[in-house]
């Protein structure tokens, strides 16, 4: 090739547009956008994770079983949150839930009705304040699919990885532990923050 | 392309005069978590005495070796709440300092001290780092992030001493961890005098 063929090829990469390949707009948009909402989200994020890592330090039936009940409520408390006005004791109701950490620092199993309880509350809880984004005109179905999909992909992956490794290696339990205080403290500094400031 | 000796220079005049082009401002999710993480980093004073935390549980071993770096990131919550809520804490800068030199020290003789007692110890402590962080948070670009990014700061400046403190199970290596635990305690000394001659 010359010189000539090289700046052109050269100045069409400068000017590249959109392939459109997938339409997120289209089509499956609200699940995707339901997928990504509490991925993306550190005030859902965190306290999933407290609640995996103490679902990792569970007897297998009781963690096995919060495999399918937590995404289940979560998809209830979605549906649920379209009916419910908005208002600040949901926020104040999500920083209480950075508090599960308590069974992670604490290293040990629950009775199952109270940790059946526990999840229950927390899911629907995570699932009303999904609700909140405008949803008016959303394919709702599509929406709550996608938070339920990826509240099922969280507590799946983590709390697999965890009750592997505890399993295994004794210090990994530690390694719970540690975990657990760390978004424990970090929920009491959040929650303070909104209370007092 | 030969450029002559003098664009050259006038080119390198130019990179010496630059501005940041700030293209990634600090605000938000992520500004907030950088900046978390950052500011235990930064502070000598916080790093000093959260590796002596890792070095001292490391030294005594099980369970103060898990314990110590469980409850200082709990306790600094509270005392950062404490901090937030704007309740007085006199000293607050002398108190650091002599955390770190107590917890140097602590180090440095090797002191056997009883769990609950070292417990107590780590804990009031952190209740002095807890503060001093949570007079600072209200001015984060996002108050969850930075809570987080600090307590994960905090933990793996912990997860160094207590990587540092392996050292101690060789004979050699228990010298050097002693070594570094005097060290942590004169840096203690330094901020006293610096927080004495501030308040003085």
């Amino acid at each position: 090739m010359n010189r000539a063929r090289y700046l052109c090829l050269f100045v069409g990469f400068c000017l590249p547009s959109l392939a459109h390949a997938h339409l997120v707009s289209d089509r499956f948009g609200d699940f995707y956008s339901g997928l990504l909402h509490p991925l993306t989200s550190v005030i859902h994020l965190v306290p999933w994770l407290a609640l995996a890592l103490g679902n990792g330090v569970q007897a297998l039936p009781q963690a096995r079983c919060m495999l399918w009940l937590f995404p289940l409520v979560v998809g209830l408390g979605v549906v649920c949150g379209l009916f419910m006005p908005p208002g600040q004791s949901l926020e104040f109701g999500l920083i209480a839930t950075f508090g599960v950490a308590l069974v992670a620092v604490a290293g040990r199993a629950l009775p199952a009705w109270v940790w059946v309880i526990l999840v229950s509350s927390i899911g629907v809880l995570h699932g009303m304040a999904h609700a909140e984004p405008a949803l008016e005109g959303r394919a709702l179905v599509l929406y709550a699919a996608g938070v339920t999909l990826a509240s099922h992909w969280v507590m799946l992956s983590m709390t697999a990885i965890i009750y592997w490794l505890c399993r295994r290696w004794a210090w990994c339990v530690i390694g719970v532990r540690a975990l657990g205080s760390w978004i424990l403290a970090i929920g009491v500094l959040f929650g303070g923050y909104r209370l007092l400031v | 392309m030969r450029l002559s000796s003098r664009l050259r220079l006038f080119w390198f005049l130019l990179t010496l005069i630059s501005f940041p082009a700030l293209g990634h401002t600090d605000v938000g999710v992520a500004g907030g978590l950088l900046s978390g993480l950052i500011h235990p980093v930064k502070g000598l004073d916080h790093l000093v005495a959260m590796i002596a935390v890792g070095l001292w549980g490391a030294q005594l071993r099980q369970p103060a070796i898990w314990l110590l770096p469980i409850t200082f990131p709990l306790v600094m919550a509270l005392g950062g709440l404490a901090g937030l809520a704007g309740l007085p804490l006199p000293g607050l800068e002398i108190g650091i300092a002599v955390s770190a030199i107590a917890l140097g020290l602590a180090v440095g003789f090797a002191w056997r001290a009883p769990l609950w007692l070292a417990g107590l110890l780590v804990a009031l402590f952190a209740l002095f780092h807890g503060y001093a962080h949570g007079r600072e948070l209200p001015q984060a670009a996002d108050p969850l992030a930075y809570g987080a990014g600090f307590v994960v700061a905090t933990g793996l400046l912990h997860l160094c001493g207590i990587g540092l403190g392996a050292l101690a199970h060789w004979p050699r290596g228990a010298q050097w961890v002693r070594a570094l635990g005097a060290g942590i305690a004169v840096c203690g000394g330094y901020f006293l005098l610096a927080a004495a001659g501030g308040a003085g």
